[in-house]
């Protein structure tokens, strides 16, 4: 067995992670970074699905379970989520910050400012939008909608439009081309494909982790134990052991904002795939807890995702230039629940869509697809089930008059919340303000689990600067 | 020779301790058969006047009109029984005689279901719901349990060939088909399940299995999807897509997935529909070549 013996081990390089190891290595303090996954190079990445086999946790096959099942795909590699996901950055909305009842958003303003500086958050230049974000905005601008620009990490970004399969620019500035080399810089060590299984508690107190390697095992004797695996992960890893469950609140109040993705068919070519993905946004009906968001695939994905077979599919797939898209993502009033995985998953989570949030989602296709026939869409396709397709513009009433049930939407997540909640009271949450776990000192938990409910945005920036005000407060602690 | 728990993977002991249960499951449905098999079908004819409007099952004037079938099904469960507890004793060495206990299961899932269908008796539905259970738990488990380093047999290439010509055939839109890329989607299809776990990885292979047969179900003739012409398989699977069961619907589309994101992760296919993975949005790239003229499109402003 090898041995190690650190001030803090923080388990996981993604968004809570690295940011997390940075700051303490930083401030001196002794870290070491455990990582599942590989370390890629931006040379490393290759096409689309080599991409997927090897990046995303379980080759992307990650769902939660529900009627229908959501797939919630997730990274698994140095920089976790971040290397797969659209790096688009958007700062926590200061009315939700003031609801979690903890650091206020004064105190998490500074933390968000620095963390942009650090992963270079810009608006970026409209030619990196593409034609997606063109033919869009051309509808937008005919009935009078906003579409801004979103923030992203890149620098350097040519916009190949690959941000979800590892950039091979290295252009995104993912958490393992930031963080984690400032870590390293600072004298943190990085151990990759390293699992770890336990946390060894002594007297009730965090005093490691152990796990396997591809060496053998491995121990970490240390004086904090941060965990940052992510919203699924993290409660299933806690429950596996039994560990910091006093409020029995460990898995539950998961949030994942659903997702769903409209295609829209022009005459014109679009070249929706070149550019960024997600380079826009609308939030025009935020009221709805709706939020347009761009998003594209390449050719195996979107066509796979499109209904047809034969002759049909292919003259589909032969327009493919001729296609944007663009996802409605649902701020959800839904909760679900992560457990402990079984039979080789590594959780298992239950979500089901109420009625309300499935509402909320086809009203967002809706309004989608309205601004799609005003840029001049010949047809439009909405991912459900009674009416995948709309041909005409004055079609839209019948498709809003048709009863939304969650099964008949085919979605997505990608913004798991929520499933170990910071909160002042023991009973009621997981950790407390300083993302220490209420029931086992020295455990501290800085991922997006410890996020009471759902943002409405994109993540990123929120779960960067939670864990940097948690990990300056601990390194204050260790020094 | 027995394969202790000590060697075997996960999955094979989960098998093994289902084999277990099955074995005292059969055992005694065996001997509850012989001792009490007459008392079965006025009990589910007492439920179901009791609790539903369906027809009442016929039953003999006399016990030994029933003798005959009741051999036959102790003699089945009695065979069953044996299999289970040679499974159980070496997973490995009799794996193979799952086929038989499968089989046995879905002959008579299937065949209670379409006599219910036809006769509206309980007494067969209660067979279906019984019988339909066990064969997918049985199954579910045998996949689990079968070699990790399995990931497709030659039936399932059969069965991803015969979908990827219905969902993309020669010529139409474009000259190339699934079939002219076969070997290099199904070599980006291992890769793929290689990566994915092993409930996700049962879940594929399942999925596929069901797609070939879900023919014989929908259609209620000996038709699998493997069999049928091109034209039909594309209907049947663009019906299926829609279907309003939501795992029909789920299993479709997982093995449409595994066709179309293999078959489009190919540089020929790529180029087909105009796609240049190398393309960017700096000034002056040249997006793909020419297929918008092939499409019939114009160019965007």
């Amino acid at each position: 067995m090898t041995r190690y013996q650190c001030k803090a081990a923080v388990i996981g390089t993604g968004a809570g992670g690295a940011v997390a190891g940075a700051v303490l290595a930083e401030a001196g303090i002794d870290t070491i970074l455990v990582e599942q996954g590989k370390h890629y190079r931006p040379e490393d990445h290759r096409d689309v699905l080599s991409g997927i086999n090897r990046m995303y946790l379980d080759g992307g096959m990650t769902v939660t379970f529900g009627n229908p099942p959501i797939p919630a795909p997730l990274g698994r590699a140095v920089g976790g989520t971040t290397i797969i996901n659209s790096s688009t950055c958007f700062r926590p909305p200061s009315d939700r910050v003031a609801s979690w009842g903890g650091p206020a958003w004064e105190e998490l303003e500074p933390c968000c400012e620095e963390v942009e500086r650090r992963i270079n958050a810009h608006e970026v230049d409209a030619e990196l939008l593409g034609g997606n974000w063109r033919v869009l905005k051309r509808g937008c601008d005919a009935l009078g909608v906003e579409i801004k620009p979103l923030k992203h990490n890149v620098k350097d970004c040519k916009g190949r439009g690959r941000c979800q399969y590892g950039c091979q620019e290295g252009a995104k500035q993912s958490t393992d081309l930031t963080f984690v080399p400032s870590a390293v810089a600072a004298g943190a060590r990085l151990l990759t494909e390293h699992r770890v299984e336990r946390v060894i508690v002594a007297n009730g107190k965090a005093v490691g982790v152990a796990g396997v390697c591809p060496e053998g095992d491995f121990e970490i004797r240390v004086d904090a134990v941060v965990l940052a695996l992510g919203a699924f992960c993290t409660p299933a890893f806690l429950l596996r052991q039994r560990l910091a469950n006093g409020s029995r609140r460990v898995g539950r109040g998961l949030r994942i904002h659903p997702a769903s993705r409209v295609v829209a068919l022009f005459d014109e070519v679009v070249d929706g795939y070149i550019g960024l993905p997600q380079g826009a946004y609308i939030d025009r009906w935020a009221d709805r807890r709706v939020m347009l968001e761009g998003v594209f695939a390449p050719p195996g994905l979107m066509i796979a995702s499109l209904r047809g077979a034969g002759h049909e599919l292919k003259d589909l797939a032969a327009r493919y230039r001729q296609m944007s898209a663009f996802g409605v993502m649902v701020s959800d009033t839904s909760q679900g629940r992560v457990r402990a995985g079984r039979f080789g998953l590594p959780f298992f989570a239950t979500y089901q869509m109420n009625r309300a949030d499935a509402a909320n989602l086809r009203f967002g296709i809706a309004r989608l697809a309205e601004l799609y026939f005003a840029a001049g869409a010949g047809r439009v396709y909405t991912g459900f089930l009674p009416m995948p397709v709309i041909e005409r513009r004055d079609a839209l009433p019948r498709f809003e008059g048709i009863a939304a049930k969650p099964v008949h939407f085919e979605m997505m997540a990608f913004h798991p919340v929520g499933t170990c909640a910071m909160g002042g009271d023991p009973k009621t949450s997981v950790v407390n303000f300083s993302l220490e776990t209420h029931d086992v000192p020295s455990l501290h938990i800085m991922d997006g689990s410890v996020i009471p409910g759902s943002l409405g945005v994109n993540p990123q920036i929120a779960i960067m600067a939670l864990a940097m005000r948690a990990a300056r407060l601990l390194a204050d602690k260790l020094r | 020779m027995n394969t202790g728990d000590a060697v075997l993977t996960q999955g094979e002991r989960g098998f093994r301790l289902w084999m277990c249960i099955s074995f005292w499951m059969y055992l005694f449905g065996a001997v509850f058969f012989f001792v009490a098999g007459k008392y079965i079908p006025p009990l589910i004819n007492a439920i179901s006047a009791r609790i539903c409007s369906l027809p009442l099952y016929p039953l003999p004037f006399e016990a030994r009109e029933g003798a005959f079938w009741l051999v036959l099904s102790v003699s089945m469960m009695a065979m069953l029984t044996w299999i289970c507890r040679a499974v159980y004793m070496d997973v490995r060495g009799n794996g193979r005689l799952v086929a038989l206990l499968l089989l046995s299961k879905l002959c008579s899932t299937a065949l209670y279901f379409v006599l219910f269908v036809k006769y509206h008796y309980l007494a067969y539905l209660v067979g279906a719901l019984t019988d339909g259970p066990i064969f997918v738990l049985t199954w579910g488990l045998w996949f689990l349990a079968s070699p990790q380093d399995k990931l497709l047999n030659r039936k399932e290439e059969e069965i991803l060939a015969a979908v990827g010509d219905a969902l993309m055939p020669r010529d139409g839109a474009f000259p190339l088909g699934y079939l002219d890329l076969q070997q290099a989607c199904l070599a980006e299809v291992r890769r793929m399940l290689a990566a994915q776990g092993p409930l996700a990885r049962v879940a594929v292979r399942l999925s596929l299995r069901w797609v070939n047969l879900a023919p014989v179900f929908v259609t209620l003739r000996p038709a699998r999807l493997c069999g049928m012409p091109p034209a039909e398989r594309s209907a049947f699977l663009r019906r299926a897509e829609g279907h309003w069961f939501l795992p029909v619907r789920l299993m479709v589309r997982l093995v449409k997935a595994h066709v179309i994101m293999p078959f489009f992760n190919q540089p020929e296919a790529m180029r087909a529909i105009g796609y240049n993975p190398e393309a960017h949005a700096n000034p002056g790239c040249i997006a793909s070549e020419g297929s918008a003229e092939a499409t019939g499109a114009t160019q965007g402003g």
